[in-house]
């Protein structure tokens, strides 16, 4: 069995990697085998972050030949290297669903030497927990970049979900933070990906990739605005039927670099990005109408409301009559809210009353609905913005003023604002 | 106010039903305990009937709201104080919309307050899917134990059995004190009343606990703490479960 200590640093190189969600496959337990997946994904703990623990998330090792900038586990970084054994891996996994700990693996690894070699240990692992140890649990593969294409479609054939990340919103960018890595090298592996994937399910085939594919890029390490990585985004989702594309506002993992900023990237950015993530996957929102190209989001208030406000002449919406796409536009009603609207208003015409008691937001959503055709907002759009405002103060840092504050707050002292 | 006592069970409330329609006061309150009575209030004591609770359920079959027999069983489970009146309203409010499936009529309140209650077993059922930790016993078998609100351990175990297929397991739910029993074969459910049900660990749990609690302290990134956001999804009274949160951990 592993020790403490090597679990410790192949965890801690791993943790970066966002994604943990055990959605998306519903694998069934076979004869004498052990587990099965849930298709809605389940959640067995929370770190002292809020994120979800579902899988094992670690590296096959930490002893990388690249050395990516943003990267803490880079050739130049001193860190603690280790390095486990796919026996290792596959005892671990097994010891901890056993005791209903986690809901299977997301196994990557650092490049070892080159790209098929690491592959080839990775797929190793896979194999010997599907087919020696009969787990039928959720196993998402991180692929690695330039890798044999024969070795990653095999793998396809084992895990649930396979991911490649695309690191950074810009080819620009990535090639100047991780110059050994390229554009084709991860997207063309995503391409074949989704062909193969789009192929079995013609055949009525679901066991290659059941959970399908996701990706994940850095926010904040590069320049890139919003407007483009959100374009970005859903090109992907049209181009590699991608499941999830994540963002990681980046923290700074390394001694200084000239390339990359020094502070932390809030994460108030991602969460915005987030909100218009699903906006693009669930609402039917088109990333140009939300965003112009070299724009960045408000933080203030969330895309929807930036929408809306942006949008007057398709307010207000009659809560009685308008269908359920157009309702789930208006801020303050949801997915569960349009459900709840929908079905409730075949029996009877629906008031703010009604509304209140589903405890659709009306504090959002007064300015932009009638019900029966009665308006209770207000069309002042200054007074709509105000509502719309984050109420919550612990997203604004107060500070004591300095002589050496910032130009703006300085400037903001003498016009008196402060 | 009119109040019913009965015994709780599924029966018992289909006859409460029964005596509403057949000549009784319709209830307010529906109960399975002892209540304190008012000046003004009515008490009947139900006593169950299968007869009249089969002329109920043979009704409830044949009226446009679908699943009704399933969903009163599901919602029986619930841990809510007034878990009965609000069953009762709801069949009361199928029963008189004969014709139409009301079971989606958010803006009723009847229909909200049931569909809350199913919710709050179902969100259970599936918090508990993953909250639930196994230990192995000396004899090999694993056992978990937890304190639900609703008694889920039922309704939880077809979940385990088809994961763990290999596995014996036992669950315990040590509030109500009901173990449900999984051999490899078949799923059974056993009530200990006030039975001590002990459990010999074997020694090898203290290394998976520290291995369990090692990967949970090394996957947190601190610079991203969020405590408030933890907390609202791992509520603090699923804590005495989780190895990952007991205190001799916390605080070294």
């Amino acid at each position: 069995m592993i020790d403490y200590e090597r679990l410790k640093i192949l965890t801690e190189s791993a943790k970066y990697d966002v994604s943990c969600s055990s959605s998306g496959s519903s694998r069934r337990n076979v004869r004498g085998g052990i587990g099965n997946a849930d298709i809605a994904g389940i959640c067995h703990s929370f770190t002292e972050d809020g994120r979800c623990i579902s899988l094992l998330k670690i590296l096959l090792t930490n002893k990388c030949s690249y050395d990516c900038q943003y990267c803490v586990n880079r050739r130049s970084n001193d860190v603690p290297r280790a390095e486990a054994t796919p026996e290792e891996i596959c005892e671990l996994v097994i010891s901890f669903y056993r005791r209903n700990m986690i809901e299977g693996l997301f196994l990557s690894s650092a490049v070892d030497q080159n790209p098929d070699n690491t592959m080839e240990k990775l797929l190793d692992t896979v194999i010997r927990l599907r087919k020696l140890y009969r787990f039928n649990g959720y196993i998402h593969l991180k692929g690695i970049p330039s890798a044999d294409q024969k070795l990653i479609m095999r793998a396809g054939e084992y895990v649930d979900r396979m991911s490649f990340n695309i690191e950074l919103p810009s080819e620009r960018s990535l090639k100047l933070l991780a110059p050994q890595k390229s554009k084709t090298g991860i997207l063309s592996p995503m391409g074949y990906m989704a062909n193969e994937k789009r192929q079995a399910l013609s055949l009525k085939y679901n066991k290659f990739l059941p959970a399908g594919q996701t990706t994940q890029m850095i926010v904040g390490a590069s320049p890139e605005s919003d407007g483009q990585i959100i374009r970005l985004t859903q090109g992907l989702y049209k181009k590699y039927s991608l499941k999830r594309v994540y963002f990681s506002s980046y923290v700074p993992t390394n001694e200084s670099n000239s390339n990359l900023p020094t502070t932390p990237v809030g994460l108030l950015r991602e969460h915005r990005l987030y909100q218009v993530d699903w906006l693009l996957r669930f609402y039917g929102f088109t990333a140009e109408e939300i965003l112009n190209e070299n724009e960045n989001l408000p933080e203030g208030y969330d895309p929807k409301c930036h929408w809306a406000l942006k949008h007057p002449e398709f307010f207000p919406v009659e809560i009685n009559t308008a269908p359920p796409e157009v309702l789930v536009r208006v801020p303050g009603i949801g997915f569960k809210g349009a459900y709840k609207i929908v079905n409730a208003r075949r029996y009877t015409k629906l008031d703010f009353k009604d509304l209140a008691n589903m405890r659709i937001v009306l504090k959002r959503a007064i300015n932009f609905i009638t019900c029966n055709g009665k308006f209770f907002g207000t069309q002042n759009q200054l007074a709509v913005k105000n509502t719309l405002l984050l109420t919550s103060t612990d997203s604004v840092s107060l500070s004591q003023l300095s002589m050496f504050s910032n130009d703006e707050i300085k400037s903001s002292v003498l016009i008196g604002e402060l | 106010m009119t109040t019913y006592v009965f015994d709780g069970t599924k029966i018992g409330l289909l006859t409460c039903v029964f005596d509403a329609y057949y000549g009784k006061l319709i209830p307010n309150r529906l109960t399975d305990k002892e209540v304190q009575v008012g000046f003004c209030d009515k008490i009947y004591n139900i006593e169950s009937d299968v007869t009249k609770s089969s002329r109920v359920s043979k009704c409830l079959k044949g009226l446009a709201t679908p699943y009704l027999l399933k969903d009163i069983a599901l919602a029986l489970k619930s841990g809510q104080e007034d878990k009965f009146t609000v069953i009762f309203n709801y069949i009361k409010c199928a029963i008189d919309n004969k014709k139409a499936d009301i079971s989606k009529n958010f803006a009723d309140s009847r229909v909200l307050a049931f569909s809350d209650l199913i919710k709050k077993v179902t969100n259970e059922i599936h918090r508990f899917k993953g909250f639930i930790r196994f230990e192995q016993s000396v004899d090999g078998y694993y056992y978990a134990h937890y304190t639900p609100e609703n008694d889920i351990t039922w309704l939880l175990m077809p979940h385990f059995a088809s994961r763990f297929a290999d596995q014996a397991f036992i669950i315990h739910d040590t509030k109500r004190n009901v173990l449900g029993m999984y051999d490899g074969y078949k799923v059974t459910e056993v009530n200990a009343e006030d039975r001590q049900v002990t459990i010999y660990l074997s020694d090898e749990e203290v290394n998976f606990k520290k291995l369990w609690q090692t990967y949970y302290k090394s996957v947190n990134i601190k610079e991203r703490k969020n405590h408030r956001l933890m907390k609202q999804f791992l509520p603090l009274k699923y804590w005495d479960n989780l190895p990952e949160k007991q205190l001799e951990f916390l605080t070294f």
